[in-house]
Formats: structure tokens, C-alpha cells, sequence
């Protein structure tokens, strides 16, 4: 079973795999179905924004209150393996002529900012990092610039990676009144 | 913050003095190969680490190496899709974090190397994230380097879009037809010790980027997310538009992309202020373009020459936008630099002669 983790406040989400769970397919279904999205645009998605859509729902739903303001978001994601779920299929269709656009503009990783900025109208101020692991220092460090500068007053900041089958998400929310407030500590 | 030290490798040259004097001249890079216009390299080339690692040292030939290890420097590598070339091969080779844990190994002045990609405006959006990380203390120097290839992966891809361009580009022109895609490395240094740099050094007083929340691949029809990136730019760098000297704009020259640019400057009330893409001259260049862009503007602001947008002919919009059809001899002093990409982001900066 894929577990789904909130902190005490519930201002963070971890969604970790099982060893023997592999199909990622039907648990991103089954959350859309769960989460009640009515987003039919949610089946066009590659499975990495699919995640990051999820992942997000999962923290509005819970600190709605906090989303108040559309133009004051920010959104700060890292990943190890970028849109490479989504370049294999590309280069795939490459080899059989089957190239299509509806797969080539998911072969970007910051594609999951503009899906989930589209679904709730968030014009916000958001970057893609890539590293091997969770770099907490720098989103942290980006994050208190946001809010500092005073260009957001609520960020969605973590992790979401697909690769193939294998997947983990781990989103937390920094705002302006808890910037001090370390990420490791929201995440944890 | 300080900005300067810039490099570049392109078909057009290894430096970008180099690269300039040849733009200078009207040379573009852009060809015919086979049945595609590209800017591609001489020699086929698969891989970007050596030539991000030319780059880099080219640029830190510019610096007091000293100072720079005697500092807190990162690394910002910006790319979009790396070494793709490898994906059949080496899977592993592909990931983008690869390329800033040997950049950080090879050169022992980098505290920390980090990887953007925010497609188009990756190349931007590192020069703001550098910005803003020494505004706020954590670093002291940051090198910038951003690199793509014209691979098979990036032209098929733009194919299925019908995005390409059977003839050379024409940014903001009446017919343009799309864009050309095209490989560069370039290389830019961003400090908060003037001292550091050998040459005079510019200033960049700060950017962001903004997403529109309107569509994954098509521009926002009325520009909303541009207007609001650089409203916001102008705001935080302290700058008033009639401030702004010159615009060099993204201009991929494909329809949708640059009518929406036009209408953001023609809102903004920009109708006066001479603009160019550089698109005309190597092509897009992904997640080089913003770096290498705005390496060629530093250096129309060294050479207080402006280029022309190589390829446009004749004016689209109902807008008065300046867009040089000549190269200009003229002072400037503070540039605006813009670049719009998939995902629906929209970034600016103003950069400024000290």
C-alpha cells in the first residue's frame, strides 16, 4: 500500500510506495477518484504532474484558508530524475514515428508548476530545481527569499519525482508568519 | 549585484567578444541541414559537460581567482534537457545533476553546484535565483552556466508542434514562420565584490518570473503573466519604464509567442524603446537562450551598440514597437531582458551600467 503522511499541522504530505506496491497508474486514479478532483484535464497529464497535482490538492484541502490570495503563491519543487518518465516515451515515439506533442510538452520538469498553477489560478512565482536528493538548504533558502522579498506569502515547497514506476512525493507549505520555521521541521 | 565576466561558445565563436563582433557583421549561424535550419556546431557535437567546462574556465579567466576561492561560490547550471543525447545509451548520464556535480569537481573555487530547469526561461531564472541568493547573504559569487544541443530529441519534438521554421527565423516580423533551433554554452558571473571582475562590470538590480496560469504550451493571449513579471521587476529594481533604454525580448518568431511579447510592451507603453531578439542570429537556444542573451547584451552596453533583430522585415502589430531593423550606435544605460516559455512562465530582469 502507497502511505500518505500529513505533519501533526498538517502542513506537509509524504506519499511513500511500498516495496511490492508498483503500479502507479491506479493510485493516482484512485486519489483523483478519492479526492473528488472533477478535472478531466487530470487524464491528459504525464504521471508527474499527476502526483504534483495530487500532492498539492492534498495540502490546499487540508489549509484552505491559507490560498486566499491567487497572485501571492509560490511554488518551489525539486527532483532527481526531471521529466525522464516522460522523455523515455518521447524518445520512444522518436524510434517508431509516433512523436506526438501531447507527450513532448511534459518532457520539462516545471511543466507541473503551470498544470497546478492552471487548476487554481494561481498566477504565482515558482522554479524547478534537479538534485540527487532533497537539497533542504536550498529550498529553504529560496523559500525565505520569496516570502522575505515579498513576493509570495505562501509557498508550496519539496519533492515530487516518477520514474517509471517508482515514486515519492514530499510537499510542505511555508508562509510568511512560520518562515522562520526550518523546512526540515515542517517535513518532518 | 554585480554581473559580468561573460562567455560564450556557439557556431558563432568561443567568446562572446567573439560572438558579438560576428553578430556585429550580421552573421547568423542558422543553416540549412538537411531539410532543417539549425545552428548546430561544426562538428557533431553529443556532448555539453566539455563545453560547459570550457565556458566556465573562459569566464573565470575574467575574475581575481583569488577572491573567487577566498568567497562563497555556486554553481547554477541551467538546462533543459542536458545530455539527452545519452538517453538510449546511459540513462543515467541524462540526469541534470550529473552535469553540476562534475562542473563542481573540476573547479575548486565552487562551494555548491545546483541544477534549473524551467524550460525557456531557464536561462533567466538562474541569473534572478543568483541575484537573489547573494542579495540575501548566502552566497558570495555565483556562477551561471546554461547549455543545451540541438538533439534529434528537442527537433522532433518542436516538429509535432509545427513550432519550426522552414526558412531562417524572423523575429516580430509580418511573416515570420516559427523558430530554428540552435546549441550554445554560455557562461555569466554575478558577485557582490565589484573587485572581483578584471573589466568593468554591470549591475543587475533584479528580476522574477511569473506564471500565467493560462496554458502549458500557448502564450497568454492577453500577456498577463508578462506584464505582471515585469511590473514587478520595474517595482523591485526600482525602476521607472521611462528608465528602460533598451528591450531584448525572447522573439522565438513563432506567431503566438511574439504577438503576445508585442502586446505586453505595447501595454506597458514600451512603443518607444528599441527592442531585438537574437533568435535570428544563433537561434533558440533553450536553456542557454536567457544567458546567452543577456551575455550579448552586456556586451552591446560595453560596445554601446545595439543589434539589429536580425530576420525582421516588416511590422506586424498595430503597436509603434521600435524593433531595430539596423544595428544602432547609441548610450544605454539600463536594459530590460525577458524570455517566456512552456509551462506558461514569464520571467524579466533589469540589468544596469554602473
Amino acid at each position: 500500500m502507497t502511505e500518505i503522511l500529513f505533519n501533526k499541522l498538517g502542513t506537509s504530505v509524504k506519499v511513500t510506495q511500498s516495496p511490492i506496491d508498483n503500479d502507479i497508474n491506479s493510485f493516482l486514479k484512485e486519489m483523483y477518484y478519492k479526492l473528488d478532483l472533477d478535472y478531466p484535464k487530470f487524464f491528459k497529464m504525464d504521471n508527474l504532474c499527476k502526483l504534483g497535482m495530487i500532492g498539492t490538492e492534498l495540502l490546499v484541502k487540508k489549509n484552505k484558508y491559507l490560498f486566499s490570495r491567487k497572485d501571492r503563491i509560490g511554488i518551489i519543487l525539486q527532483n532527481k530524475s526531471s521529466s525522464l518518465d516522460s522523455d523515455i516515451k518521447h524518445q520512444e515515439g522518436i524510434e517508431d514515428n509516433t512523436v506526438s506533442p501531447a507527450i513532448f510538452v511534459y518532457t520539462l520538469p516545471n511543466i507541473v508548476i503551470g498544470e497546478t498553477s492552471i487548476k487554481h489560478k494561481w498566477q504565482s512565482e515558482g522554479v524547478f530545481f534537479i538534485n540527487e536528493e532533497l537539497d533542504y538548504e536550498l529550498l529553504s533558502q529560496y523559500s525565505n527569499i520569496l516570502l522575505n522579498g515579498n513576493r509570495t506569502e505562501i509557498n508550496i515547497v519539496g519533492w515530487v519525482e516518477v520514474f517509471k514506476n517508482q515514486f515519492k512525493l514530499h510537499l510542505g507549505i511555508l508562509a510568511k508568519s512560520t518562515s522562520t520555521e526550518k523546512l526540515e521541521e515542517v517535513l518532518s | 549585484m554585480f554581473i559580468g565576466a561573460e562567455n560564450i561558445i556557439s557556431p558563432l565563436g568561443n567568446s562572446a567578444k567573439e560572438t558579438f563582433e560576428r553578430m556585429k557583421n550580421g552573421e547568423s549561424s542558422i543553416k540549412n541541414k538537411n531539410g532543417i535550419f539549425l545552428s548546430s556546431f561544426s562538428s557533431s557535437q553529443n556532448e555539453l559537460l566539455p563545453l560547459m567546462f570550457d565556458s566556465i574556465a573562459d569566464s573565470i579567466s575574467f575574475v581575481n581567482q583569488t577572491v573567487l576561492l577566498e568567497s562563497k561560490t555556486l554553481l547554477i547550471v541551467s538546462t533543459t534537457k542536458g545530455e539527452i543525447n545519452s538517453i538510449n545509451l546511459d540513462i543515467n548520464k541524462t540526469h541534470l545533476s550529473c552535469l553540476s556535480e562534475k562542473i563542481k569537481k573540476r573547479f575548486n573555487c565552487i562551494d555548491k553546484g545546483i541544477v534549473v530547469s524551467t524550460a525557456c526561461v531557464s536561462g533567466l531564472q538562474s541569473l534572478i535565483v543568483a541575484n537573489d541568493m547573494i542579495n540575501h547573504n548566502y552566497y558570495d559569487n555565483v556562477i551561471i552556466c546554461g547549455g543545451d544541443l540541438a538533439s534529434q530529441f528537442v527537433i522532433e519534438g518542436f516538429t509535432s508542434f509545427y513550432a519550426l521554421s522552414d526558412a531562417p527565423c524572423k523575429p516580430f516580423d509580418k511573416d515570420r514562420k516559427g523558430l530554428n533551433i540552435g546549441e550554445a554554452v554560455s557562461t555569466i558571473i554575478m558577485s557582490n565584490d565589484k573587485n572581483l571582475y578584471k573589466e568593468t562590470p554591470l549591475k543587475f538590480l533584479g528580476g522574477c518570473s511569473i506564471n500565467d496560469a493560462n496554458h502549458i504550451s500557448a502564450p497568454h493571449r492577453e500577456a498577463e503573466g508578462l506584464i505582471k513579471s515585469i511590473n514587478n521587476t520595474l517595482e523591485t529594481g526600482n525602476v521607472l519604464s521611462n528608465d528602460i533604454d533598451f528591450i531584448n525580448a525572447h522573439g522565438t518568431a513563432t506567431v503566438y509567442n511574439d504577438e503576445m511579447e508585442a502586446k505586453a510592451f505595447s501595454k506597458l507603453n514600451f512603443d518607444n524603446i528599441p527592442v531585438n531578439s537574437l533568435k535570428g542570429y544563433f537561434g533558440h537556444t533553450l536553456g542557454a537562450a536567457g544567458i546567452i542573451e543577456t551575455a550579448i547584451s552586456l556586451q552591446s552596453i560595453r560596445n554601446n551598440l545595439l543589434l539589429k533583430c536580425k530576420g525582421f522585415e516588416n511590422q506586424d502589430f498595430d503597436s509603434k514597437l521600435d524593433i531595430l531593423r539596423e544595428n544602432r550606435e547609441i548610450q544605454v544605460n539600463t536594459i530590460l531582458k525577458t524570455s517566456s516559455g512552456f509551462g506558461g512562465f514569464n520571467a524579466s530582469a533589469i540589468i544596469q551600467k554602473i
